[in-house]
């Protein structure tokens, strides 16, 4: 490896990345590759292969960001998961180590929710100030980024087929539903200096090969290997500082000794995920942004976007041994049309999903009562199960929104977010919706017991500093660059309009790299 | 101690005290458990440990009922707990008692009929001495690797090399 790049904390010509997950590693490496230097400040330590052991729970334990956090709204964290709201990891790569790696695109009329369906009351719906033309190359580089299975950009074959799969494959064909392999960004084959994956199965517990893509052992370790990237693990951003002419001027963080530091930067990307991006923003309020830097629109934090979620177990007279193999191998890609018809708009995909008996134990029924004859005769047919993890898409509301406690602190002496989530009447009836489409699809494949699961702790978390065409209307422009502060950039899935009724992280990384390419260019000609 | 001061002592105690099994964040946060108060007067008297070993027996095979898991698995798991937390533990026993007694006219362990009893535990799910027991379990049962094998579930993969060679594909009994 070259020199790995240190930088002084006065240099104020480097470009300060917040965050090293999908969309912070993925901007540090685009901008090292194209000659500029950056500063990545993670708050999490970092990981080795060899930490990621094939067990759920400690993993769990070992990976997520734990700090405080509440939960509140009419969403049943609020009682279930009190402080657990979201599942994200800390570390160096982010959410992209405990990833499942299923890797599709936002469809072209997913880019304009607001022309396609209208105003949607109780609904915050806009259109993207980007349309799928304009990404769909940046789709291309993205996949090839990750290696994306059945791909044109990788002409990598898909996954083979486990049982897990198979079931359901026969279940769609008998229910005329249409299934797919999962594009996975998972090695079929050895490709990257990265080998093909060997069907372990615990993906969201960190792939312990490596096949998966992640920051972590990807886009990190390159952007270092230029000399111009210097990744600080162990330190947390607590503010972005601001110039008098209000322009981000450095970052305020805790070092990996617990000294506050002030690292100088000449830009500054935002990409601590959708609750920590808004909370920093939201605690970087000066005189000059009484509410919040880059709130002049009031929409920091608003819109939080998770997925319309759920679960479906149906217990199979017969083993499936879901657990062997990836733990997202296909999908029912049916209901992703956005079709008014059925009661509301957009669309879902309903995703094969492996838990372990650690996982279902919990999930099966989450709360005080998730206990008894029903939950123990279900995990003792573990071994006959097999499920589905319900992805659809989640409308915006304004009042869903992270804000910053009043009283309580974290470690740091910062407000803890509060997320509030309620879901929108058009997410209900989408949820019931998926869960009857999976009642006659494991039907038709002989299922004897069917367990209706709700939301897990948010995975996917989108739409806090929503991108928009007019200033007043979101927190970003088409670059995901701040409408009021002109060198303060989000990185990350919070500048999502809307949520589409795929996973959110092919998105998040290929809007990293048009992202990057800007910046570059600004660097460059000297505009920022 | 007269009825009325047992049952507002009782509503305290339930009500009162964090759960989830030492040190385990995943209880609290998944689970979802009464939340921490100051107030943890009790004005009971200590149930004998083989009494508490008991009950605790008989509660944990009511959470997690098991035909093919020995009373041991279940007795380990719960006595751990019962010495970690033993005033949390003693004083839970002795109102799932008072509870039965008050209820049913026996203490918990004496009463024969499942229904009666599982009505008596729902009646006290949401507080803290049953969130930690049942945590205890879940952990205990479900996330422990010598008792995988009964569920059928395979554990830790990795260093047999996956499944890419090792029955990826087996299911036999659907046809295309
Ligand atoms: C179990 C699971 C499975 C998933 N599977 C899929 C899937 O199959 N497909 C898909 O598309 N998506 C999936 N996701 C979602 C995916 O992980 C996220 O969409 C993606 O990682 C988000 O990228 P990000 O850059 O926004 O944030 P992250 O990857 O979460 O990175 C944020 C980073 O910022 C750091 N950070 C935050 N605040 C600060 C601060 N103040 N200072 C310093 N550092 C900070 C955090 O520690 C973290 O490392 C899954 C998520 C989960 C939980
Ligand atoms: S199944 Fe494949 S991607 Fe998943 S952990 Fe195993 S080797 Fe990695």
């Amino acid at each position: 490896m070259t020199n790995v790049a240190k930088f002084d904390l006065d240099d104020n010509d480097v470009v300060v990345i917040i965050g090293s997950g999908a969309g912070g590693g993925t901007v540090a490496n685009e901008l090292a590759q194209k000659g500029v230097k950056s500063v990545v400040l993670e708050a999490g330590k970092r990981f080795t292969l060899e930490d990621f052991k094939n067990s759920e729970w400690e993993m769990f334990m070992k990976l997520s960001w734990l700090d405080k956090r509440i939960s509140a709204g009419g969403w049943h964290h609020a009682k279930n998961h009190s402080g657990l709201p979201a599942w994200i990891v800390k570390g160096v790569g982010g959410s992209s180590i405990h990833w499942a790696g299923v890797s599709l695109r936002f469809k072209p009329h997913e880019f304009k929710m607001k022309s396609t369906n209208g105003v949607i009351p109780g609904a915050n719906v806009a259109d993207w100030p980007i349309s799928y033309d304009d990404i769909a190359p940046y789709y291309e580089k993205a996949e090839d980024k990750m290696g994306v299975t059945g791909t044109k950009a990788t002409g990598t074959p898909d996954l083979p087929e486990n049982s897990h799969t198979k079931l359901h494959r026969i279940a769609a064909e008998r229910t005329g539903m249409t299934f797919i392999n999962a594009p996975m960004a998972i090695n079929s084959v050895a490709r990257d200096g990265r080998p093909a994956c060997q069907q372990i199965g615990f993906c969201m517990q960190g792939c312990r090969i490596g096949a998966k893509w992640s920051t972590m052992y990807t886009e990190i370790p390159k952007a270092e290997a230029t000399g111009l990237c210097e990744i600080r693990p162990n330190s947390m951003v607590l503010k972005i500082e601001h110039d008098a002419d209000g322009r981000a001027s450095g970052v305020h963080y805790v070092d990996e000794n617990g000294n506050k530091k002030l690292q100088k930067a000449r830009i500054v990307c935002v990409a601590g995920n959708s609750i920590e991006s808004p909370r920093l923003l939201l605690n970087s309020a000066s005189k000059k942004f009484p509410d919040g830097l880059a709130n002049s629109s009031g929409q920091v934090g608003r819109n939080y976007m998770g997925h319309v979620t759920g679960g479906v177990y149906g217990v199979f007279p017969k083993p499936v041994n879901m657990h062997r193999g990836t733990a997202v191998p296909s999908l029912i890609t049916s209901e992703q049309r956005n079709d008014p018809d059925r009661g509301f708009v957009a669309g879902y995909s309903l995703e094969v999903l492996s838990l372990g008996l650690g996982f279902l134990s919990a999930f099966l029924k989450p709360g005080t009562s998730g206990w008894g004859r029903e939950i123990s005769e279900a995990l003792e047919n573990y071994k006959n199960m097999a499920g589905v993890w319900i992805c659809g898409e989640d409308l915006p509301v304004e009042s869903n929104r992270i804000t910053l406690h009043p009283t309580e602190k974290d470690q740091h002496g910062l407000p803890v977010p509060v997320v509030t989530k309620t879901d929108h009447n058009n997410d209900l009836i989408m949820r019931n919706h998926a869960y009857a489409q999976m009642a006659k699809l494991y039907k038709s494949v002989g299922a004897t017991k069917l367990h209706n699961l709700p939301a897990y702790p948010s995975s996917h978390n989108m739409g806090t500093n929503r991108m928009s065409e007019k200033a007043s209307d979101g927190v970003v422009n088409k670059w995901g660059q701040s409408h009021d502060v002109p060198n303060l950039f989000i990185s990350d899935g919070s500048q999502f309009v809307t949520s589409a009724a795929v996973n959110p992280t092919l998105t998040i990384v290929a809007l990293a790299i048009r992202q990057a390419e800007h910046i570059a260019k600004l660097v460059k000609t000297n505009v920022l | 101690m007269n009825n009325k001061n047992s049952s507002i002592s009782r509503r305290k105690f339930l009500g009162s005290v964090g759960c989830g099994v030492a040190g385990t964040v995943v209880a609290t946060t998944m689970i979802g458990c009464a939340t921490a108060s100051e107030d943890k007067t009790s004005v009971i008297s200590m149930p004998e440990s083989g009494h508490i070993s008991q009950t605790l027996l008989v509660m944990a095979k009511d959470i997690y009922p098991h035909e093919m898991l020995e009373n041991k698995y279940y007795q380990k798991i719960v006595d751990d707990l019962a010495n970690q937390e033993k005033t949390l533990i003693g004083e839970g026993i002795a109102m799932l008692d008072q509870l039965s007694v008050e209820k049913l006219g026996q203490p918990f362990v004496k009463v024969g009929y499942e229904p009666d009893r599982i009505r008596i535990l729902r009646s006290i799910e949401d507080g803290p001495f049953f969130g930690k027991v049942r945590g205890a379990l879940m952990f205990g049962i479900y996330d422990n690797k010598d008792l995988f094998h009964l569920f059928g579930y395979q554990g830790s993969s990795w260093e047999k090399g996956g499944y890419i060679d090792r029955g990826l594909n087996e299911l036999d009994w659907l046809n295309d």
